[in-house]
């Protein structure tokens, strides 16, 4: 009983991070309508950014994080300011596929790039917090993902915040519910575009910076993340900021209460059909919200 | 008339290249198959350097004297570790480069279609560090292996725990198994349960998990609830390293004794610093070997270590005595004729002083036996066993050859008396 009380309470401490980079995934596709493949890379250029920042500066990668945010969300805009809105002005008259091609192949150059500069070995900074825990009555909680749990909420919270309350926030989901209504409103949609692109590569930079003191870097680190927050996404209603919250943690949960009973090999098959069980029978996700 | 003149320059470009082509033709050509990127890189690239110091080894003294000082000429190929590149690439090695023997290729999984490939052509083929016993068990007569096998380390790792029991008087009652869902895991995990239990040791958990996992608390929550004595994980390095951070934070008590994979990595004690304590991992080769061999061993290791600036580890180790072996057998042969090279290895019978051994803990080398199902495994291959003292691999095991100054600490002090 107490094995399975301290794996659930370390699924949901980790879910917490699936959360927060699932929102920023959700988020990019509420808005354009694509899904962004290079996420998870965006992820590792986060935690390499975290990485360098912590070792060759020697500051607390919390600190590492409050800078690593603002340089992902300028990333991201300019991505979609450039490339992206170029070729969606081309092909505004259809589907825009070859955008989702186009982070497909980015994903790929990104990896490769870094297996070039960084090399495959994994890298790991030992920071004043890695290894550090607490005594939770019987269970024992690690302090790097506490913290990281803990400001994936107040993240969560604060989108949630811009999304519902902000006069962005309220362009924003003008934008992903209709785009050509938004502009007949005089909303500008590039902008938003790039706003929201921004938006969702900070919340995966700042993810990958609260990895960095418990996690691995390495050029491939992007897709043990990347997948699972595709997974989350449509768990929790593509699209849909309060579903990819509660997703991850749900995903971390089931991963870490399987373990328990049969293998991890299978924690990972049953995750697998929860997502074609809820593409086949609840396409608008597990817990029925609406898109925020 | 243009023409002609275009004709003559071809003609002339052909026979200025065919020339030097004809002049070097007394080379004994090796073809070299390793994954030289991708994501075994690193041991591609360790691998490489064993081989590359023989080559220079050999040539140095004069190359192959039964072909009258013929030198050994490397040709390297890229696998990239995938399996259909690997099999293209020794295809282009046999076909177009006409290589005289190929060494290769660390991978498994590429080791199975290219040991075909080799086979086909009847061209002999000496596996350096892949180490499934499948690629052997298929009956090939031109393919060998000179280090140990998968089952090879299941029996050595548990011939240590036995040993543990007798020496220390504290047996060990239970393992319990973590290993990633792959050929190597799976087929070294099931080697590992049959041994066990034929050695009285109860397998109380058998926990295989995707590779490259983003958490592995939960892994450890259940083998802190199962208890074992000890606890043998298979993973590479970034899992190793997680599993080995995870294991200290949630104070695992169980002991870990690894199956080699990423926790015998030089990276591995690197990066997992004070966590790493006390951790055992099965293992080819680590400069403690050198305490119980010749000057002359100690000479190779620092001239390993002057070229590319570190100590020999399990994967170069292994690929220079695969390399040894092969050019052993080729100066044996007087010949580069496949069936002449064949019938060398066959009847290796390497032992005492001979200069193959200078780096392993065996005490011969020879494939005349078949052993568990596998043709051409060098019987005599032995593993050991690395404990991390201080920051650093020391051996411990077999007891016997062990540094006298190295003591294996049993049993494993709980995390609460660690400082």
């Amino acid at each position: 009983m107490e094995s399975i009380l301290q794996a659930g309470v370390s699924g949901i401490l980790m879910g917490g991070i699936y959360s927060l980079i699932a929102i920023g995934l959700s988020l990019i596709f509420g808005v354009m309508r694509i899904i962004n493949f290079a996420h998870g890379e965006f992820l590792m250029v986060g935690m390499y950014l975290s990485y360098w920042l912590i070792t060759l500066l020697g500051i607390d990668p919390y600190v590492a994080a409050l800078i690593v945010t603002p340089v992902l969300f300028l990333i991201g805009y300019a991505f979609q300011h450039g490339p992206l809105n170029t070729m969606l002005v081309r092909e505004k008259t259809r589907e825009p596929l070859s955008i989702l091609l186009y982070t497909a192949g980015l994903s790929l150059v990104l990896q490769n790039v870094a297996l070039i500069w960084f090399g495959a070995d994994a890298r790991a900074v030992s920071t004043s917090y890695t290894g550090t825990t607490f005594d939770l009555g019987p269970m024992i909680i690690s302090i790097p993902r506490f913290y990281a749990f803990g400001i994936s909420i107040v993240c969560t919270g604060f989108v949630f915040w811009v999304l519902t309350k902000t006069e962005i926030g309220r362009a924003i989901r003008a934008t992903s519910q209709d785009r050509n209504t938004a502009k007949l409103m005089g909303i500008n949609e590039k902008k938003i575009y790039c706003i929201a692109f921004g938006l969702g590569s900070a919340l995966v930079g700042i993810s990958g910076a609260l990895l960095v003191p418990f996690y691995y870097i390495f050029p491939t680190v992007g897709s043990v993340f990347g997948l699972r927050s595709f997974i989350i996404v449509v768990l929790g209603g593509v699209g849909s900021i309060k579903g990819a919250f509660y997703g991850g943690i749900l995903i971390g949960l089931v991963e870490a209460i399987a373990t328990q009973f049969i293998s991890p090999a299978y924690a990972e098959i049953i995750v697998f059909m929860m997502f074609v069980a809820v593409l086949l029978f609840k396409p608008t996700g597990l817990f029925g919200l609406e898109k925020s | 008339m243009k023409k002609m003149a275009i004709l003559a320059a071809l003609l002339a470009a052909t026979l200025s290249v065919a020339t030097p082509v004809a002049a070097q033709s007394k080379d004994v050509k090796i073809g070299v198959l390793l994954p030289l990127t991708g994501s075994s890189a690193e041991a591609g690239k360790l691998s490489k350097n064993g081989i590359e110091l023989a080559i220079n080894t050999i040539n140095a003294q004069g190359g192959i004297k039964s072909l009258g000082g013929a030198k050994l000429l490397p040709i390297y190929a890229d696998s990239a570790g995938k399996p259909e590149t690997g099999v293209m690439e020794i295809e282009r090695l046999i076909v177009k480069d006409k290589v005289n023997a190929l060494l290769g290729p660390y991978n498994s999984a590429v080791a199975a279609p290219t040991a075909e490939v080799a086979e086909k052509y009847t061209l002999p083929y000496m596996l350096t560090n892949a180490v499934a016993d499948g690629i052997l068990q298929k009956g090939y007569k031109y393919v060998w292996r000179s280090n140990q096998s998968a089952s090879g380390d299941a029996i050595d790792m548990i011939a240590f725990l036995a040993d543990i029991g007798k020496k220390t008087g504290k047996p060990v009652k239970s393992i319990a198994l973590v290993y990633e869902s792959t050929d190597w895991g799976s087929s070294t995990a099931e080697a590992l349960k049959k041994i066990a239990q034929e050695a009285g040791i109860a397998v109380v958990a058998a926990m295989d998990y995707p590779a490259n996992t983003a958490d592995m608390t939960s892994i450890v929550v259940k083998l802190k609830s199962v208890n074992a004595d000890v606890v043998i994980p298979m993973s590479y390095l970034n899992d190793a390293l997680l599993f080995t951070r995870t294991a200290a934070e949630m104070k695992l008590n169980s002991a870990i004794l690894a199956a080699s994979g990423g926790f015998s990595l030089p990276a591995f004690v690197e990066k997992a610093g004070k966590s790493a304590d006390h951790v055992m991992t099965l293992a080819s080769w680590k400069p403690d070997i050198l305490a119980t061999k010749p000057d002359s061993s100690k000479k190779l290791n620092e001239d390993y270590k002057a070229k590319y600036g570190s100590d020999f580890s399990d994967y170069s180790a292994n690929a220079w005595m695969s390399a040894m072996v092969m050019f052993d057998a080729i100066e044996r042969a007087g010949s580069v004729k496949p069936e002449a090279i064949k019938a060398a290895l066959d009847a290796t019978d390497i032992k005492g002083n001979h200069v193959a051994l200078s780096l392993h803990p065996y005490d011969a080398i020879s494939f005349k036996q078949e052993i568990r199902g596998m043709k051409s495994q060098n019987i005599h291959a032995r593993q050991v066993i690395v404990q991390v003292q201080n920051g650093k691999f020391r051996m411990v095991w077999p007891f016997a050859t062990a540094p006298k100054d190295v003591q294996l600490v049993w049993p494993i002090p709980a995390w609460s008396d660690r400082k």
